[in-house]
């Protein structure tokens, strides 16, 4: 199995000051689901922004199939325009994503920039609206989304370059129940069809649902752990020493009188 | 967890029975009110331009090129009557468009009041104009020299002044229509690709559509923190303050989401030159319609 994208020690620090990532290590297999998981602040966002060389870490390694790359990389067009289209990043905040003055506009934004015909590209985008099921929104400015057809847009604009690994940063963070299982289920359908999903999140139920690869990043912002799903879910110490679950107090009532004990909680959004 | 909890959060609060206190509306919750109506006007002009009506079927080249056209004779035409023929012209189109007609005419003579008839106002009088008095105002008991205005022993309405008075007017209220009919019947987006035809560059038009959709959202995020802070909020708050603060956290959100959407672009492949969507191609009709509109011009510039 080929590796797409990984990291070898990588450290980034915002303004040179505040650690997101120290050392990071992970390697993402091609046509892989894997899930970063972390608490909040953890770096998870930034480590998936490394990996869409969106920012480069200051020290460490970013690889693209084996090579390296920098921020010097993407001064070559080949591997700039080569780069971009197989790597789709979907930003959690869609409001951030979707500049574009309508939903086709958003979609077409991309195959344009990478220098595709126009026809082809207005094709892809009606094909993938009709899969969102966005089509009644084409015309739509995006600000007169609600928060799930801002998300469906958000991945409709990355899905019309053919991605082939498609980041998500807390893919389901904000979405309604409905949305969220059209989201996961759409997530399996693209990996069903050789897509890489990476996302990130701290919803552990996602990660179940997904049985996603995973790693576990800590709150000093290295990797604490990579496993498959059940292991890792089923460590419950290394996920309250990383903040993910925590101890929660009970008291049940029942026909054999009360009982206290004390229960090891996870919480999504 | 620890969760206990502090003493004041277990007190009940008795409603307070002592006498009203009428509690003044700020100049604040005005503004915020003004953004939310900006947002139902924005609405509603989306509306009015996605329904089935004639310059809504038009191309967005087709609606500028009359726009351009309509407002230039407007602005040489220095007689009431073309006004009045243009103002003839304009109106089948905004009934063939389902603009509403009493809100559109209304917004017009507004316009044509406040920038037109005001400030033309003076002109009626023979202090700024000479010409034929129509009707006395004023006897003095002799002419004056007010530093470069002669004023007549006899101050009156001139013919020449309403004259003018009545082209300002009635020019204010036709360019505003014109541009009213168009900007009603055309979504923003539509509109700002249809300036590409001027040759107005691809950056520039990416810009304006940047800075018109996030205007929304931080006018949206300033309506949302007044609302917060109005829900936590006793007695007269120190407003200048907490404009300035919030204006100040505005502007760094401002920086930081500039970064984020700079990244965002860059993620889906922009490398520093913009390549937007074309407009649809131009039907026969528009064409025929762009023709029209064209010979009518013309028409209006040679009577």
């Amino acid at each position: 199995m080929e590796t797409v994208l990984a990291l070898n020690g990588a450290t980034y620090r915002y303004y040179d000051k505040i650690t997101a990532l120290d050392g990071v290590t992970l390697s993402i297999g091609s046509g892989k689901r894997v899930a970063v998981i972390g608490a909040n602040g953890s770096g998870k966002s930034s480590l998936l922004q490394v990996l869409a060389g969106l920012i480069f870490p200051q020290s460490g390694q970013a690889f693209f199939k084996g090579v390296p790359f920098t921020e010097k990389s993407f001064k070559d067009a080949e591997f700039l325009r080569h780069f971009r289209t197989y790597v789709g990043y979907v930003f959690q905040d869609s409001d951030v994503q979707l500049f574009c003055p309508t939903v086709y506009d958003e979609l077409i934004f991309g195959p344009l920039q990478m220098g595709m015909d126009e026809a082809e590209a207005a094709g892809r985008a009606d094909e993938i609206m009709k899969m969102l099921d966005i089509e009644a929104i084409r015309d739509r400015p995006p600000y007169m989304l609600s928060g799930g057809q801002k998300k469906k847009a958000a991945l409709g604009a990355v899905l019309t370059m053919n991605p082939e690994v498609i980041l998500l940063d807390e893919p389901t963070s904000g979405l309604d129940p409905r949305t969220q299982a059209f989201l996961v289920e759409l997530l399996f359908t693209l990996n069903d069809a050789g897509k890489t999903i990476v996302l990130c999140s701290h919803d552990l139920a996602l990660v179940e649902e997904l049985q996603a690869e995973t790693a576990v990043l800590t709150e000093g912002h290295t990797i604490e752990k990579v496993g498959s799903a059940d292991d890792i879910l089923g460590d419950e110490d290394m996920l309250l020493r990383v903040n993910l679950t925590h101890e929660h107090f009970h008291r049940h009532r029942g026909a054999g009188g009360t009982i206290s004990h004390v229960h090891r909680h996870a919480h999504g959004d | 967890m620890n969760n206990k909890i502090p003493a004041f959060l277990l007190e009940n609060k008795p409603y307070p029975h002592s006498r009203t206190v009428t509690v003044k509306t700020l100049f604040i919750d005005k503004a915020v009110g003004h953004i939310s109506e900006f947002y139902e006007t924005v609405f509603t002009n989306w509306e009015t331009a996605r329904k089935d009506g004639l310059f809504q079927r038009l191309n967005a080249r087709t609606k500028l090129l009359f726009l351009v056209l309509f407002v230039f004779a407007v602005s040489i035409k220095k007689d009431v009557s073309s006004d009045i023929l243009i103002a003839i012209f304009i109106m089948p189109f905004v009934v063939l468009s389902k603009i509403g007609i009493l809100s559109f005419y209304r917004k017009t003579l507004i316009a044509g009041f406040f920038f037109g008839l005001l400030p033309g106002l003076p002109a009626v009088l023979n202090v700024i104009m000479p010409g034929e008095p129509v009707y006395r105002v004023i006897e003095l008991d002799q002419p004056y020299e007010l530093w470069i205005y002669h004023v007549p022993q006899t101050i009156a309405v001139t013919r020449e002044g309403i004259l003018s008075a009545m082209t300002l007017t009635s020019r204010v209220a036709n360019s505003v229509s014109i541009t009213l009919l168009v900007v009603c019947t055309t979504p923003f987006a539509e509109l700002v690709k249809a300036l590409s035809t001027l040759r107005v560059p691809e950056y520039f038009l990416m810009i304006l559509s940047l800075a018109q959709k996030y205007a929304f959202i931080f006018l949206k995020m300033l309506a949302d923190m007044h609302t917060a802070k109005k829900a936590r909020l006793i007695g007269r708050p120190d407003a200048a303050d907490w404009i300035a603060g919030r204006l100040a956290y505005v502007f760094k959100k401002t920086q930081q989401r500039c970064d984020d959407v700079h990244k965002a672009m860059t993620g889906r492949g922009f490398t520093g030159q913009v390549k937007l969507a074309s407009l649809r191609a131009m039907t026969p009709v528009d064409i025929i319609y762009g023709a029209m509109f064209l010979t009518l011009w013309f028409f209006i510039l040679i009577i």
